[in-house]
């Protein structure tokens, strides 16, 4: 069984858009003079094009092997970070959910976490789990670790949800681009959970 | 909490299983078994809908579901996601859920009862945001509803789940054991393991287990009405604690394993209602021990 081919490919170009938009911040922030947090952006831009080749076969770029050893050394480096920043308690908080962030893509490039190896889509027809005649698609590895992650991801999204600011009004009259800055990061790294949730739960059939 | 379930739950609607023509059939046909004949024409009703339509049905499931879980997330938005749940969790309860098997003779907390949905309505209801404090908020809980309301909410519950334990369905020899080795398909080897040891253990013990469950049940029923702040605590630890159980062995976790779950069952919702009944320390006392510290 597989998620129907339209819902794939929007999931596919969300992430290919907040890989776009994170661009967008590393460069504008540099030509505006504007200060932005890099490693928040350049994550989500390494995990937008890969989480996007995860969802959909259109958007597959590098080996799996190739993205393993990047988010590896993501969550190397960002271990590192937590160890040199550790009194500091907002950004190890921030730096473990980096860690966190790349150690679940390396689960999913590891587990088989893929686009489906069904041609076209099973949405809408009778693929009786289990019985004979079901349409197969590919499923992961470790299973249950996955869905100890979509648990936590899921929470994760609520929890960094609660902890978005309320747009205040004079937040909107100092210039609402710059204002919004933050909390559109904030508002990316929701979409990235979601959709590596997503991605886990697609594949267990 | 709520606002993670109901994120989960919906993410849950977006598996590939839910957009087949199996799972209208297999989900929604199970919530008629044994149901009442005025329930179950509305019941056939949905499933032919979901099963005509079933991209369409479940892709609005799963948006409505995970914008009640971000809308309560948000804290601006969190009475309107609290409003929303309370519209929806209604229909989800009558059409999903066939009211959570409560009209059938098999009803009972190791088959679900009574429904994940309308837990989910009593959480939003509970958890209302509010100012009010005082010496009368003794937890989340009894914050917007009050003492009294909180209570009865309480022991209506355990105690409906205590009494419906002791169904003569589920007194039957095998009535435990046929319900946990239902879980073990599709689950993990070292999960299944498990799940079959506990079967066999249960196997001709559906009634001591079903009477022990409701004596346990009634104990934490009563247990918040009990004028010890200890009393009431361990009342809930059991609560927790039970509610793990049902969750682990009757539930099988939702039965996430085939991808074919919908939500998690009611184990973890059981579970954080006796959260929000935990008592928080009075005032007065949290500053007696902040000075003696």
């Amino acid at each position: 069984m597989n998620a129907p081919t339209w819902l794939t490919d929007l999931v596919g170009m969300l992430m290919v858009f907040v890989a776009g938009y994170s661009v967008w911040r590393l460069v504008i922030s540099r030509a505006w003079g504007r200060a932005t947090d890099y490693e928040s952006d350049i994550l989500h831009v390494a995990v937008g094009i890969a989480a996007a080749g995860i969802v959909a076969g259109w958007a597959h770029t590098l080996p799996r092997s190739v993205w393993t050893a990047v988010f590896i050394a993501g969550a190397v480096y960002f271990a590192v970070r937590i160890y040199l920043t550790w009194s500091d308690r907002t950004a190890r908080a921030r730096l473990l959910a980096h860690t966190a962030c790349c150690a679940v893509l390396v689960y999913m490039f590891l587990a088989n976490v893929a686009p489906t190896t069904i041609h076209g889509s099973t949405a809408g027809m009778y693929t009786m789990a289990g019985m004979d005649g079901m349409i197969l698609d590919q499923t992961i590895t470790y299973p249950t670790i996955g869905l100890i992650f979509v648990v936590g991801l899921c929470f994760y999204a609520v929890a960094t949800l609660n902890n978005i600011a309320p747009l205040k009004p004079e937040d909107a009259e100092g210039g609402s681009t710059l204002m919004l800055a933050p909390r559109s990061v904030d508002v990316c790294r929701i979409v990235i959970v979601l959709v590596l949730a997503y991605a886990i739960l697609t594949k267990i059939v | 909490m709520l606002a993670g379930l109901w994120l989960l739950d919906g993410m849950l609607k977006l598996q590939p299983y839910m957009f087949t023509k199996n799972f209208a059939p297999m989900t929604l046909g199970e919530a008629g078994d044994g149901a009442p004949f005025w329930l179950v024409d509305p019941l056939d009703w949905a499933k032919r809908i979901v099963s005509d339509h079933p991209v369409g049905t479940m892709v609005l499931f799963a948006l409505v579901e995970i914008a009640i879980g971000m809308a309560i997330a948000y804290r601006p938005t969190a009475r309107l996601g609290l409003l929303a749940c309370l519209c929806w969790v209604p229909f989800l309860w009558f059409f999903a859920e066939g009211l959570g098997g409560m009209t059938t003779s098999a009803a009972g907390p190791l088959g679900g009862a009574p429904g994940a949905s309308i837990l989910y309505g009593l959480l939003a209801v509970l958890l209302w945001p509010t100012r009010r404090s005082g010496p009368g908020v003794t937890s989340e809980a009894v914050r917007f509803v009050g003492t009294r309301a909180a209570r009865i909410v309480w022991v209506a519950l355990w105690g409906l789940l205590a009494v419906l334990s002791l169904l003569p369905a589920n007194r039957e020899p095998n009535a435990v054991s046929d319900v946990i080795s239902a879980n073990t398909d599709g689950a993990p080897k070292g999960y299944a393991w498990l799940l079959n040891h506990a079967a066999s253990w249960a196997e001709g013990r559906g009634a001591e287990i079903s009477i022990t469950l409701a004596v346990l049940l009634a104990l934490v029923a009563v247990s918040v009405l009990l004028p010890s702040r200890r009393a009431v605590r361990g009342g809930i630890v059991l609560a927790i604690v039970l509610a793990t159980l049902l969750w682990v062995f009757a539930e099988g976790f939702g039965m996430p394993f085939m991808g074919m779950a919908t939500d998690p069952d009611t184990g973890p919702l059981l579970a954080v209602i006796a959260i929000a009944f935990w008592p928080s320390v009075p005032a007065e006392v949290s500053v007696q021990e902040g000075a003696a510290a």
